[in-house]
């Protein structure tokens, strides 16, 4: 997991454990976007995304010892802390905070879809949300490689640092993970094309 | 080239991550010729746009500026304190959380002292809150119903407070009861104290590990308590409500 320039983090580490606090907000702003989209696109919770990332940054604090550059990258241990927080926050089965919008009763995750393709154009502000609520509808471990493969862009060898598995297993989770994708947004599509047929006027609004 | 070694290439090449950064020529060939992989090809392309399009949304996302203050103002507890070594040397988190976990806890107690007693009644959460100014610091405070007082002999020894911990060690829940005051100790011999302000708190885990408590850090739920802050603002003690 390649690091954005300046000090490199094991210097900002031990400058941190030496009781630099710059060193510690260096590094801290260097990770924390990363690591809060990343609970943020887990959780679709942002009151679980600032604990998350609250919790880590205690814990690199805290613990700062048990980080091992010999096993891998800082960034690594970083989205490692995250993932099991997520993990942890999800097993509680606290995913009840949509992200945005969430649909209303009986309103299906719609993609304005035409004939000829039935996905639609899903850069489309509407099909956006409606991507992002198929990832949250996702199995956490096909989720978490979407998320660190598709979203954070992560190549498979640093997404195995993290989920703490090997390069072969990210590549068929993502893309097992990708196939459901597409089928959900392919059978949210159907239906809203069914939708529409049955009450046109829904399409004047 | 045939379907089946079309679909072990299609998400690479969608993905812009294959070799040739796309789809190679005998793949293209091939997509022209078979409708089902073409379809293939157009669906995986049209999930990595609508990835794309997504993780752009979110680009610009990050930690509220609250969190960074909370975390330096943790940070900086432990250089305030004296003798502090490196972290590599010695367990100087504990101080370190500890410190931090007394000044934010003085903050919320100053605050809630200004802003007076909170109303009863619960408010609906919005599913969005744009703001929540008591989620960066590390617990949220509210008036304890009656200031104790501290009895002298618990503060007598290390040992009392050794057992009295593991009193209160005992699973949390069910009906609010008040347990004993544990002393919380300095790395030094607790002094007298003849009184002080108790605020009610909901302490996550990583409060109560840096109250120097014994936690079990696989606990999630924040837990009720009372701390008792002294005239210089430190948390001398803390009971648990269970
Ligand atoms: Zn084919």
């Amino acid at each position: 997991m390649t690091e954005p320039g300046g000090a490199q983090d094991d210097e900002l580490l031990w400058l941190m454990m030496n009781g630099d606090e710059e060193a510690f907000a260096a590094l801290y702003r260097r990770w924390q976007g990363g690591i809060y989209r990343f609970a943020l696109q887990m959780s679709g919770s942002p009151s679980a995304a600032e604990d998350v990332t609250q919790e880590v940054f205690l814990t690199l604090m805290r613990d700062a010892r048990n980080y091992d550059p010999g096993r891998g990258s800082l960034g690594a241990y970083l989205y490692g802390i995250a993932r099991n927080q997520v993990l942890r926050w999800l097993e509680r089965g606290r995913a009840d905070v949509p992200l945005s919008g969430a649909p209303e009763d009986g309103e299906e995750a719609g993609l304005p879809a035409s004939a000829d393709n039935p996905l639609g154009d899903l850069t489309r502000q509407e099909t956006v949300e409606a991507v992002r609520r198929a990832v949250l509808a996702l199995p956490p471990h096909y989720r978490e490689a979407v998320v660190l493969c598709d979203l954070e862009e992560m190549d498979y060898a640093a997404a195995a640092e993290v989920l703490e598995c090997s390069v072969g297993t990210v590549r068929s989770r993502l893309h097992r993970a990708r196939g459901l994708l597409l089928e959900k947004l392919r059978v949210s599509a159907e239906k809203e094309a069914s939708l529409r047929k049955l009450n046109p006027a829904r399409c004047l609004i | 080239m045939n379907c089946q070694e079309f679909e072990e290439i299609v998400v690479e090449a969608a993905r812009g991550r294959s070799a040739e950064g796309g789809l190679p020529a005998g793949g293209l060939a091939h997509a022209e010729t078979c409708a089902d992989c073409a379809a293939r090809l157009a669906g995986q392309r049209a999930l990595s746009a609508g990835l794309r399009a997504l993780a752009g949304s979110m680009a610009e996302q990050q930690a509220p500026g609250r969190v960074e203050s909370a975390l330096r103002s943790a940070f900086r507890g432990q250089t305030a304190l004296p003798g502090r070594k490196p972290a590599g040397t010695r367990r100087w988190y504990g101080w370190a959380a500890l410190a931090a976990a007394c000044l934010i806890l003085g903050v919320v107690t100053v605050g809630r002292v200004l802003s007076g007693p909170r109303a009863p009644q619960a408010r609906p959460r919005p599913a969005v809150p744009a703001e929540r100014p008591g989620r960066a610091v590390l617990a949220e405070a509210r008036p304890a119903p009656a200031p104790p007082k501290l009895r002298r002999q618990e503060q007598s020894s290390r040992a009392a407070a050794r057992r009295t911990v593991r009193r209160v060690r005992q699973p949390l829940g069910g009906e609010e009861q008040e347990a004993e005051f544990v002393p919380l100790l300095y790395g030094s011999a607790p002094t007298p104290l003849d009184g002080g302000q108790v605020v009610r708190l909901r302490l996550p885990p990583s409060a109560l590990a840096a109250l120097g408590l014994p936690v079990n850090m696989s606990r999630t739920e924040a837990v009720q308590a009372d701390v008792l802050f002294a005239e210089d603002g430190m948390a001398r003690a803390i009971r648990f409500l269970r």
